[in-house]
């Protein structure tokens, strides 16, 4: 949002309280909202309106912003709005992802042994990674799994934040992995950054 | 049972888009003027109530917009109807008489 000389702090912050409140919505709608409302204070201004009593007639910025998603929903015909937007979408295969690396670090064989007859003949086999270290094995390969989950099963409100945090351990984790585990996250922790870049809501 | 308040929010809500329509269709109007005009004739409690529903008239096409300039030289929206929203207007004032004539009668027969 753009700021514009002469609009107060308690203006500005009351316009932010409704841009916060109404982040689920696209941003075009969003955003013309905001203009109106922006257009609307700057000619109470022009009036000679004072900005308390502007913002009184204006009304809660909760109550606008619930009046937003109403008339938004309204419009789409939507009861609400859709859990299955392209972003959760690429999360998804981020999980996908995520669960195959998983299990392809615990099923492919990872070690060898070489074991020496008493005939003096030596042996090489292949060993996987869990006949190695038990079921133990499983609880650090059920890390970058429920970390790929995590924004798919956080609340609307704090989806965004979810998906950042998950993209950027699932980057951590797969760096510590390639040292240890092997090569087996990278794909999943790329989807997940593009996940975490994506929009919110679909633009309309 | 819906308090007084509640019953009028509800049919206001109703009905408020049909009166910005009719409103803009005697002559386009910018924002503030029509949020002053409606909550002076009470449709509206809040004036911030109004811009979304301008925006989802003219996200469905009902009205359009065209931009001047203000007194102060800042851009100001001015909105139109267009004909889809002079088509929606008619439309409801083709159901609201009937509908009105029949809750009067009803409510006349209920305060008898």
């Amino acid at each position: 949002m753009t700021e514009t000389p002469g609009r107060s702090d308690a203006m500005a912050a009351w316009l932010r309280e409704v841009e916060r409140m109404t982040r689920e919505l696209p941003s075009p709608y969003r955003d013309e909202v905001l203009a109106g409302l922006q257009e609307h204070l700057d000619d109470a201004r022009d009036a000679g309106v004072d900005e308390g009593a502007a913002l009184a007639r204006l009304g809660a910025a909760s109550e606008v912003a619930a009046d937003a998603v109403r008339q938004y929903r309204q419009g789409t015909g939507e009861a609400r709005p859709s859990y299955l937007t392209a972003k959760r979408w690429v999360q998804i295969i981020a999980l996908v992802l995520a669960a195959a690396g998983s299990l392809a670090a615990a099923l492919l064989p990872s070690y060898t042994r070489a074991t020496v007859t008493s005939e003096g003949l030596e042996s090489i086999t292949s060993l996987t990674l869990l006949e190695v270290n038990g079921p133990t094995a499983l609880i650090p390969l059920a890390i970058p799994v429920l970390l790929a989950a995590l924004p798919l099963f956080t609340p609307r409100r704090g989806w965004q934040a979810a998906s950042v945090v998950s993209a950027v351990l699932l980057v951590l984790f797969t760096a510590v992995a390639m040292f240890s585990l092997g090569t087996f996250y990278p794909p999943a922790a790329i989807v997940a950054i593009v996940g975490a870049c994506l929009p919110t809501a679909r633009r309309a | 049972m819906p308090s007084d308040d509640r019953v009028t929010t509800n049919l206001r809500k109703g009905v408020l888009e049909f009166c910005v329509l009719a409103r803009i269709a005697s002559g386009d109007a910018y924002g503030f003027e029509l949020a002053r005009e409606l909550q002076a004739d009470g449709l509206i409690a809040g004036e911030g109530s109004l811009y979304p529903l301008l925006a989802r008239l003219r996200t469905g096409g009902l009205v359009d917009t065209r931009t001047e300039e203000s007194t102060s030289g800042r851009p100001r929206k001015y909105y139109r109807l267009t004909p889809a929203g002079h088509a929606q207007l008619a439309a409801f004032r083709a159901a609201w008489v009937p509908l009105r004539d029949a809750v009067d009668h009803a409510m006349g027969e209920r305060d008898d």
